[in-house]
């Protein structure tokens, strides 16, 4: 991503990675666990480390200052999100396989006995190098997806042999290197505990814990012991202290600081320590400030409202009442309700969703201070503390209005009984945005049409017609402004198991000039939902408008918890014809008539002329 | 002919061959080229493309950090830009600024071509008051005065006031410099001496 030196850096809270990026936004707010993990890797012990904190919490970007600050590189360094063709036993044995075949040739290390190219009537070259390839990228058409899912198969059924087959090469590139290989497995923190794709990961991590490895997990891994690669050191990453947060927004901000300033402790606070959702809660402050003119008391309470409704909207069944309110109650959470065999228990899902924030390690370790995420609290319990300022009263003034319930949640159950809690839950709906289109594209714009940002909106639509008529103003919208192409993908149309090849086969461009316009198909099924969720950060480089109807909209949110946070939520008014006027439309298309067009400015004018046919339709003109 | 006059000839030859599109068609592709080229210049823009009704172009341009808004309408006649600053109590509060060609103003008049060639040293000084530091100017005032934004000139040019605007919406020294030196290497003395027109796509460096 491009950055400014001097300038604003929004985005939606995306691991730093550059130099450029580190040297820029990087706030060292926690040597101690960079010194750990450069301790980590200077020694010659064989020894593997969990690296485990909250979603956001900023892991990756650890992980970035090691190799790229620290200058302590990998040898061989997995991304399971992001590289693992399929997750099932057989894709990821074969990654590990085809990574640990790449290593070996680049070494000039004999590969041992075990799964061979002969095996792999499929790949037509038959040597090892096209073999890897294959095992390690994502399949570029159908037809090489089918390939691949054969050779997956097979793999599976000779797993042992295949999981001998890495051991030996570990071991002979160590011999090779005559010291511990350091292995870094990123990723591994998108895999709930419990869930079948953890499953098949497992076995692949317990073997890569013999060995010298870092792996990157969510703070719920850190509590289990239930495999053998959890039973390894662990290195847990804390959420930031407020102070350290208002530093980090400062350097995003660059020189235009001077009108944001007093409004970050608020930030900080409502941020919880995260810095993703500090991140997220100025550019939204920002947007309502900047561009919908909000006074400043008011955008922030957007900000809070819009935040929560992207992070930690939740189906209301779905809310572990009885463990928010006695985290509420006592200001920590027992160790033994995160921890469980199999599936996540409540508490633990309430962690792993960011409704609850840990704090830092206790010393016994039973009783982790937690706290419910600020966003879903009293704003008035948040705000008492906030030093003084016009700023600060204008939000503490906000918060006094909101004070019993500002979001339609209120966890104090010293006040009231659970039965009541739930009442009031059920009662209250979700206050996500619904726009019309206009309103969605002044929403939108600034983050789909700049020219350093890669976004993804998520947009619910309940009527086909306006959804398709927002689709082509929209992407008539950013042709105007020269994003091409605007790659329209119908999941939909695709044959139920062939959706994930077919959407990575589509995403060509990661230089940011196409718009990717996704929609899901109807009712999706959880399966394909936690396969893109799982999937995040293959998403990152893309500019992207994801649609769907607003009756699955409630089941995704539910299946993504990571990949809503690199998502914006919006619902699109069902009204088409209050917004969207034909003259107006007609304007876009008058404007275009003056312009000699170029091939984006040919798509924005046949996408405007469609849009132009539907409402006239739809007005009977 | 003095310093003064060469530096009035420069500033007009500028404004003519750069910023004076005539045409509605020219119009509009100065117009694209200025839009395309803010998410690249301001940033956290606010932008709206244009759009043509009847004779008049209407478009919207701000930044989103500077908490401020311009909503722009140019006519044959006459044009108007309205500010919207987020900083003001009401958000119905806004200034507007307007140029009505009719009216007189002693503004460009023709000048006889200079005796003695100028230096690039002149036509840097008319860009520093063209663009980056117009001799009359408003501030705005966020948490503290942004001295940095001077919102000044185009007077009789509304395609000069969109474009100085949007220099004065980026506040990052740095990128100021770079667009300054840009533009220098655009009216170089070579051009002046032609004073050919200058393409939006040139100007804007697309």
């Amino acid at each position: 991503m491009k950055r400014q030196p001097n300038g604003v850096n929004f985005d939606e809270g995306l691991a730093l990675r550059t130099p450029e990026e580190l040297s820029l936004l990087y706030v060292d707010a926690r040597p101690e666990q960079i010194g750990r993990l450069v301790e980590w890797y200077n020694s010659e012990e064989r020894e593997a480390l969990l690296l485990g904190g909250q979603i956001g919490v900023g892991k990756s970007t650890l992980l970035s200052v090691l190799t790229v600050r620290e200058g302590c590189k990998p040898d061989v360094l997995f991304a399971f999100d992001r590289e693992t063709p399929a997750f099932s036993p057989g894709g990821f044995w074969g990654y590990v396989l085809g990574r640990l075949v790449e290593r070996t040739l680049r070494d000039d290390v004999a590969i041992p006995d075990g799964f061979a190219p002969s095996d792999c009537p499929e790949v037509k070259t038959g040597d090892w190098s096209a073999v890897a390839r294959l095992l390690t990228s994502f399949p570029k058409s159908l037809a090489e997806n089918d390939r691949l899912s054969a050779i997956h198969s097979r793999i599976a059924k000779r797993a042992e042999l295949v999981e001998r087959q890495c051991k030996a090469i570990l071991k002979a590139l160590e011999e090779k290197s005559g010291r511990p290989l350091r292995i870094f497995c990123e990723g591994v923190d998108k895999f709930a505990p419990g869930t079948p794709d953890m499953q098949s990961l497992a076995p692949l991590l317990d073997l890569l814990a013999e060995f010298k490895t870092v792996l990157e997990v969510n703070v719920v891994h850190l509590f289990g012991d239930e495999r053998k690669w959890q039973r390894v050191p662990r290195l847990y990453v804390s959420p930031f202290e407020e102070s350290m947060i208002v530093d980090l927004l400062l350097r995003r901000l660059g020189v235009y600081e001077a009108g944001r300033r007093d409004v970050l402790p608020a930030i900080a606070r409502f941020s919880g320590g995260n810095p993703r959702q500090a991140l997220r809660l100025l550019m939204t402050y920002d947007y309502a400030r900047g561009a919908k003119r909000m006074p400043k008391e008011d955008a922030f309470g957007y900000a809070c409202r819009r935040v929560r409704d992207d992070y930690l909207y939740l189906s209301f069944d779905a809310i572990p009442q009885d463990i928010l309110a006695a985290v509420d109650r006592d200001g920590f959470v027992r160790s033994g309700l995160v921890t469980g065999v199999g599936l996540l228990t409540p508490a633990a899902d309430a962690v792993y969703k960011n409704w609850l924030i840990l704090g830092k390690k206790p010393e016994d370790d039973d009783k982790w201070p937690a706290r419910l995420n600020p966003l879903l609290q009293s704003a008035r319990l948040v705000t008492d503390a906030l030093p003084e300022s016009p700023e600060m009263a204008a939000i503490k003034r906000w918060a006094e209005r909101h004070g019993v319930s500002p979001y339609g949640l209120d966890f104090d159950a010293s006040c009231k009984s659970s039965a009541e809690v739930l009442s009031e839950i059920s009662s209250s709906s979700s206050s996500m945005d619904v726009l019309n289109i206009v309103e969605l594209l002044d929403t939108v714009a600034a983050a789909l049409f700049s020219a350093d940002r890669c976004d993804r909106v998520l947009i619910a639509y309940r009527e086909p017609l306006v959804m398709e008529a927002a689709r082509d103003y929209l992407a008539g919208k950013a042709s105007e402004m020269g994003f091409s192409p605007v790659v329209s993908i119908d999941l939909g149309a695709m044959p139920e198991g062939e959706r994930l090849a077919g959407l990575f086969a589509a995403l060509t461009d990661a230089e940011g000039h196409a718009i990717y316009s996704i929609l899901l198909p109807q009712s999706p099924d959880k399966p394909f939902l936690r396969q893109l969720d799982r999937r995040r950060d293959v998403f990152v480089p893309y500019e992207m408008l994801w649609w769907m109807r607003t009756e699955d909209l409630p089941l995704c949110l539910q299946e993504w918890p990571q990949l809503r946070q690199l998502m914006s939520v919006y619902i699109l008014e069902d009204e088409l014809l209050g917004s969207l006027k034909p003259d107006e439309v007609q304007a876009d298309l008058n404007y275009l008539a003056l312009l000699e067009k170029d091939e984006p400015l040919h798509e924005a004018e046949r996408r405007f002329q469609h849009v132009l046919n539907v409402v006239r339709e739809r007005r009977g003109t | 002919m003095s310093a003064e006059r060469r530096r009035s000839h420069i500033w007009h030859a500028i404004i003519r061959s750069a910023f004076a599109p005539s045409d509605p068609g020219t119009q509009a592709t100065w117009l694209t080229c200025f839009s395309q080229t803010i998410p690249k210049h301001v940033d956290n823009p606010v932008l709206e493309y244009p759009r043509q009704h009847g004779e008049l172009l209407r478009g919207r341009v701000g930044c989103g950090s500077l908490d401020f808004t311009c909503e722009y309408e140019i006519q044959p006649d006459r044009a108007q830009f309205d500010f919207f600053l987020s900083s003001l109590p009401s958000p119905s509060w806004h200034s507007q600024y307007g140029i009505e060609s009719k009216v007189f103003a002693c503004g460009a008049r023709e000048l006889e071509r200079y005796r003695e060639p100028p230096c690039q040293d002149e036509v840097d000084d008319v860009l520093c008051g063209l663009i980056s530091h117009p001799r009359s100017h408003l501030h705005l005032f966020m948490e503290r005065p942004m001295r940095e934004v001077r919102i000044g000139t185009g007077l009789h040019a509304p395609f000069l006031f969109l474009f100085q605007l949007r220099f004065q919406l980026c506040i990052d020294a740095a990128r100021r410099q770079q667009e300054m030196d840009r533009l220098k290497r655009i009216f170089n003395l070579d051009w002046l001496a032609r004073e050919r027109a200058i393409s939006p796509q040139t100007l804007f460096g697309l």
